[in-house]
């Protein structure tokens, strides 16, 4: 099933979190072809500095999918990750998670990431594109 | 007087896309490094033009470079490579990174010779490594600019 978005004052809202700007304006080039709204995008490091505050990120832009890009260093990064992924601010809402080296990145965290490797390819952003559309199918079921 | 003798002794230069990697590679240089001082810009930055890459070179003089290619590969090679040709470039050193080198050859279909970088300690001893080599090639290329 190919999602839809619903013709609404609200389209659906996604933000990234990345550490790369060449990445976020492949991304959010491709979520504006498909009409998915993306609001914002914020650096990995601010947030992991406390330079933005996560919770107050999420509760501003209420997005319906965060899209995670894990960089290195992979072990510290991912388990920043889990606990941003664990936080109550992120029930109800779906998840996409990126990185540029998945071998690698699953090797370090020890089990499946379920990450998508993107090195800039189109096949790349087709997969995120799958992957976010999957997402936000999701949590409108769940709504 | 030679482009090689105008380099600024020690001083590293990073361009790189994310602020981990900067801030991995900046403890790296002031806890185990042999002197060397950092410079950083994004490299999207320079892609975008908001840092003039000549300008940035002729005002630092830095006497080894660090370059990072990040997705999209190809595109960001591309660029790597015009400004590893630029003439400001003569005389120093060298060093590139990657987070995935085997993806980045497959894309640009050759050797990049880029270390991976995954925030490892052993990346960073190769990026160390890397460093001390670099600099003192660039060190024999100033002698030999003083004395030749």
């Amino acid at each position: 099933m190919e999602f839809q978005p619903r013709i609404s004052r609200f389209p659906p809202v996604v933000v990234l979190i990345n550490a790369n700007d060449d990445t976020v304006e492949m991304v959010k080039r491709m979520l504006d072809v498909k009409g998915i709204c993306c609001l914002t995008s914020c650096h990995f490091a601010d947030v992991k500095k406390g330079i933005i505050n996560f919770s107050d990120f999420l509760a501003k832009h209420n997005p319906a999918v965060v899209i995670f890009d894990i960089s290195p260093p992979y072990r510290e990064n991912w388990r920043f990750f889990e606990t941003m992924r664990d936080s109550l601010e992120m029930k109800s809402r779906g998840i996409v998670l990126t990185t540029t080296n998945k071998k690698r990145l699953d090797e370090i965290v020890g089990n499946n990431s379920d990450a998508i490797e993107i090195v800039g390819k189109p096949y790349d952003l087709q997969e995120i594109s799958d992957a976010i559309e999957n997402a936000l199918l999701k949590v409108e079921a769940s709504s | 007087m030679s482009e090689s003798m105008k380099t600024t002794k020690g001083l590293v230069a990073l361009f790189n896309a994310s602020d981990d990697t900067i801030e991995m590679v900046y403890r790296l240089l002031t806890k185990q490094g042999d002197g060397q001082s950092l410079i950083w810009c994004h490299f999207a930055d320079l892609k975008r033009g908001i840092v003039v890459f000549e300008k940035y070179m002729e005002k630092h003089n830095p006497e080894l470079v660090i370059f990072d290619i990040s997705p999209p590969y190809d595109e960001n090679w591309t660029f790597f490579k015009t400004m590893r040709s630029n003439k400001v470039m003569k005389g120093r050193g060298t060093v590139l990174t990657t987070t995935n080198k085997l993806r980045l050859d497959e894309i640009i279909g050759e050797d990049s010779n880029a270390l991976e970088i995954v925030g490892l300690k052993t990346d960073l001893d190769l990026i160390q490594a890397a460093i001390g080599r670099e600099t003192a090639v660039a060190e024999g290329a100033r002698r030999v600019g003083q004395h030749g």
